[in-house]
């Protein structure tokens, strides 16, 4: 293990940054125990560190200690991309620069803890390129701002428009039949984590064939008839399912294809098109209010 | 893209809550391709069931992704169809070419056979231009015309044809002519002649049997040497020996492949030549006046004999000959004497 904590060490340049071997060397053990349960073997541990993007680690966590040198270097390569990122997210000029802004802080390490800065640069453990962390945290950050913010303004637009008085919708009459609820669960429950990930990642994120491509590492092709089969596959199990459960073929047919939900939003939506006015809208009362 | 039912959307979205979140480096690490099998499994095992996670996920990919813009809508090459019908394409070009190959593997052998059966021929004398039907024609009607009130002669086939003699009707010639070395013979070579050269040389009664067998070629020459181990075993069998034929106006052609191509040997005497006998590489032609000469090695050389019975020489026209041997002969004249050899014509009786 020396050897290769050596060549490493070589190789990511630490000595330049004023890492002394020890500290690369706990550098690395930290990340062992934080990816590595503690039966690890020797050839996973020397697995782990060969993955590791060991020049970008020792920047990282120069940066991490107060090295200028190393403070001086990551500005030179990440400030610009920062706020590149940060606008790439945020897709608007303001929004883009505060959330910047709050991230440099937060690089630096403003805030200390018992005397010591606190920088989330330290966090930053090698297992992928310094800059898609740098886009990961931006990303983790703008949602969790975004959600704070959002959170905060529906609140005060439902109140503008008069939502926080609107009765609460009734529930459905018939509820969804327990079998199913059950046989769905059973399907889903079947599914691969990936199979999963590409019909939650499609279906309720609304993700594109393309995002979805480009975070698994396939082509679009592949996730499309991933997802046919998928669709298919599914309701083969479920109806399976329903039909151990006491339901015969039509019903289990009716019971899946016919939600009582969507027939709730048909009506509703058909409801609206056709143009009938809330109650207490007085200009659409027409010749009867005259009358 | 396939509708899934709003009851499995919904069960989705109801299992679909984590409170704890990914390391953020394993989400960049996840979308960079970077991790192991292992971890990558996990990591999507914690994204199938978090959808604030798998939105850091999408959000942290890189520039460029828009879905309208995305590289990966556009076709590559290395894309799965153009793959897919690439690889359909090179199979179909690959079975095709094995099949041509095939088939041309099996024609082959066949060309190689015919390309030994005709070797032997090749390899001999450049072929003379071929008799023209007119050419031809001419020459069978001169040798009717000649042939006259002579008692018709059964025709052989082609094949035994050649080293025939005729028996024609013209007036004998007297003429002592030394014995003549013919050297360097001018040749023009015929390629074989057709059916009609068959009645210019017509049967004379007690041929030698020599000339009804397959004309043998002595030695084996460079055509054979290059011809497959089997057909030089046959030609060594068959003991291939010059045919003969005399054309109406006198001229002796000789062959050496089994009467496909001719070439004309040069004679000794401007006599005119009526009837030839060959044996072998032995022949013997006469003609007018007593005219016969013998050679021993298929027309290279030539030595004059003057037959002599009782003190009288022949003078009169050798219209027939047969040699059964090389020793053994009988000559027949115009006025219908016979004239007979034991001795390679050292000496004659006359009966």
């Amino acid at each position: 293990m020396a050897p290769v904590i050596t060549e490493l060490y070589q190789k990511g340049r630490a000595q330049e940054f004023g890492l002394t071997r020890e500290c690369f060397a706990q550098m690395l053990e930290e990340i062992r125990k934080k990816y590595l349960p503690a039966e690890a073997s020797l050839a996973e541990t020397l697995a782990l560190y060969s993955s590791l993007r060991v020049e970008e680690l020792v920047l990282a966590r120069a940066c991490a200690a107060g090295e200028e040198r190393a403070w001086d270097a990551f500005l030179t390569r990440y400030r610009e991309r920062l706020y590149e990122i940060a606008t790439y997210i945020a897709k608007e000029a303001s929004t883009a620069r505060e959330l910047a802004d709050s991230i440099y802080a937060d690089l630096y390490g403003i805030r200390e803890r018992g005397g010591e800065r606190l920088s989330k640069l330290a966090s930053y453990m090698g297992r992928g390129s310094l800059e898609g962390w740098l886009r990961t945290v931006i990303a983790q950050e703008y949602i969790n701002v975004y959600r704070r913010r959002r959170r905060l303004v529906s609140l005060e637009e439902e109140g503008e428009q008069g939502v926080q008085f609107v009765a609460p919708a009734p529930s459905p009459a018939k509820a969804v039949d327990p079998r199913l609820t059950a046989a769905t669960d059973e399907a889903l429950a079947e599914l691969s984590p990936e199979d999963r990930f590409v019909l939650a990642s499609y279906y309720l994120d609304s993700r594109t064939l393309a995002q979805i491509a480009r975070i698994l590492g396939v082509h679009e092709s592949t996730i499309s008839r991933k997802l046919e089969k998928l669709a298919a596959s599914l309701r083969k199990r479920i109806l399976a399912g329903l039909g151990r459960r006491g339901m015969s073929r039509e019903q289990a047919k009716e019971a899946l294809e016919v939600d009582v939900r969507d027939l709730e939003i048909r009506v509703r939506t058909r409801l609206q098109e056709t143009g009938h006015p809330p109650f207490f809208d007085k200009k659409a009362e027409g010749p009867l209010a005259k009358g | 893209m396939a509708e899934l039912p709003t009851s499995i959307i919904a069960r989705l979205r109801d299992t679909d809550k984590l409170s704890d979140h990914l390391d953020p480096n394993l989400i960049s690490a996840l979308v960079e391709n970077s991790l192991s099998r292992a971890d990558r499994a996990r990591v999507l095992e914690h994204l199938a069931y978090c959808s604030q996670c798998r939105e850091v996920g999408a959000l942290s990919l890189p520039e460029g992704l828009d879905p309208a813009s995305s590289p990966s809508t556009t076709l590559s090459w290395l894309s799965w169809p153009v793959l897919r019908w690439s690889m359909a394409a090179a199979c179909v070009l690959l079975v095709a070419t094995v099949v041509s190959l095939h088939q041309r593997s099996r024609s082959r052998p066949l060309e190689l056979a015919r390309t030994q059966t005709a070797a032997p021929e090749r390899e001999r004398p450049a072929p003379a231009p071929v008799p023209t039907v007119e050419e031809q024609d001419k020459a069978l009607r001169t040798s009717r015309d000649r042939q006259g009130a002579h008692s018709s002669r059964p025709i052989r086939e082609p094949s035994a044809a050649r080293a025939s003699t005729r028996s024609p009707a013209s007036t004998a010639q007297e003429s002592e002519v030394a014995s003549v070395d013919v050297g360097a013979e001018a040749m023009t070579v015929r390629n074989a002649p057709t059916a009609s050269n068959v009645e210019l040389d017509e049967v004379v009664p007690g041929r030698a049997k020599d000339v009804l067998e397959e004309p043998r070629v002595v030695g084996q020459s460079q055509a054979q040497a290059k011809m497959s181990p089997s057909a030089m075993a046959i030609a060594k069998a068959q003991k291939i020996e010059p045919r003969w034929t005399l054309t109406s106006d006198s001229t002796l052609e000789r062959s050496l492949d089994s009467g496909n191509t001719w070439e004309t040997v040069a004679l000794p005497s401007q006599a005119r030549f009526h009837v030839l006998s060959a044996h072998g590489m032995d022949i013997w032609i006469g003609g007018a006046g007593g005219a016969l000469y013998h050679s021993v090695d298929a027309g290279k050389n030539w030595v004059q004999v003057q037959p002599v019975a009782g003190g009288q020489p022949l003078n009169e026209d050798v219209i027939g000959m047969e040699f059964v041997d090389d020793d053994h002969g009988v000559l027949t004249t115009s006025t219908n004497q016979r004239w007979a050899t034991e001795d390679c014509g050292q000496s004659w009786q006359r009966k």
